[in-house]
């Protein structure tokens, strides 16, 4: 399954679900840049590319006054190798 | 003491970090010493094995290089983790899969599910159980990935597993009959397709209920959010009420062992358990 996904995002195609490929693009964008993901900088990414900022609102308040919501990413070094990866593949020097 | 490495993974960071803090309570209990991997990094679980096989594979063998060097067996509480670290494990051992970072497949990957029920913990949880949970009725949910594929988790008993139950059983608890144990939860669907999820996970609380449990214990962080967070909207959807706590097996561990964090862990969960165990007069 994951090959025909594979597949079908290379071929560029147009694909049903159209949020789907959205919020891959926009998770792997987040490791990228951060090396973790940080649910909270996920999810105001995803929302701003799908512009439903309502969507979920009353429930990421109550997520947060549970103490789920961490506000500022982790700090650490291996981000940066991580950059790296996403830079070869990116350059088309891995695969 | 055991000595452990441990990969929390991005979700016991954040949503889940209850059961970060009861894997890391109980663990205290039962001697067992984590040792968190130094810089690790996100696994690419579950957008990177979608988008590119290769990527994927990276991002989860340069975890696996940094574990590696010790001899240390690795803990991993997440399943979506531990599935994509199996799945690569796979790929170098048996493929010979050549990896940007210096890992040869030497890595002994633990779920935390099957650690903690491992003979010799079981052995130790059962000296130092403190308080059976006795009258709690629980739905043991152990998910897709937990014990699929079978291939690569190299489980038994995929149709029908049992040791979460026999976890539970030593706790003191009542682990249900029900036929829902591996069906899927809509798992990271959640932010894309919220109807699947509420569709999925409305299922198994609805099943979960039918077989009287007081609770479904899982080991999953996303089952865990999908199951726990939304269930109001389930609730209107299947005009049904549910209003069942869903527990991470560590968190009822920690509860038998009388861990004193555990009614701190509870209080992180958006459907209330605490109201549900101590009207069984178990906190």
């Amino acid at each position: 399954m994951d090959t025909l996904r594979n597949l079908s995002i290379r071929s560029g195609g147009e694909v049903g679900e159209k949020d789907v490929p959205v919020f891959h693009s926009v998770f792997l964008d987040t490791i990228k840049t951060k090396g973790r993901i940080h649910e909270l900088s996920l999810i105001l990414q995803f929302k701003s590319k799908t512009k439903d900022f309502l969507k979920d609102a009353g429930l990421g308040w109550k997520m947060f006054r549970k103490g789920k919501i961490k506000i500022l990413p982790s700090r650490f070094g291996g981000g940066k190798e991580i950059q790296e990866i996403f830079n070869a593949f990116e350059k088309g020097e891995r695969r | 003491m055991k000595d452990i490495s441990y990969y929390p993974g991005c979700s016991l960071h954040g949503t889940a970090r209850e059961y970060d803090e009861s894997i890391r309570g109980v663990s205290n209990l039962l001697d067992i010493q984590l040792h968190e991997l130094e810089d690790w990094t996100c696994c690419g679980a579950s957008s990177a094995h979608c988008t590119d096989e290769e990527l994927a594979i990276e991002l989860a063998a340069r975890n696996l290089a940094i574990a590696e060097k010790s001899d240390r067996e690795l803990l991993v509480p997440c399943v979506a983790c531990y599935s994509r670290f199996k799945a690569v494990e796979k790929e170098v051992k048996e493929h010979s899969k050549k990896v940007y970072f210096p890992y040869q497949g030497n890595v002994s990957i633990r779920y935390a599910l099957d650690l903690f029920c491992d003979e010799a913990i079981l052995e130790e949880v059962k000296k130092k159980r403190a308080k059976p949970l006795s009258g709690l009725k629980v739905a043991c949910y152990y998910g897709c990935l937990t014990v699929r594929p079978p291939k690569v988790t190299g489980i038994k008993e995929y149709e029908n597993p049992k040791h979460m139950d026999r976890l539970m059983k030593l706790l003191g608890a009542d682990p249900l009959p029900w036929s829902y144990k591996t069906d899927c939860c809509g798992a990271s669907l959640v932010m894309t397709r919220t109807d699947v999820v509420r569709k999925l996970s409305g299922k198994l609380l609805s099943m979960a209920k039918e077989a009287e449990a007081d609770c479904l214990v899982t080991g999953c962080p996303m089952c865990h959010a999908n199951l726990d967070t939304r269930q109001d909207e389930m609730e209107k959807e299947v005009g049904e009420n549910f209003n069942l706590p869903i527990l991470y097996f560590t968190e009822l561990l920690g509860l038998a062992l009388g861990h004193k964090d555990a009614k701190k862990w509870l209080g992180h969960h958006i459907t209330d358990p605490i109201k549900v165990l101590s009207a069984k007069g178990l906190m």
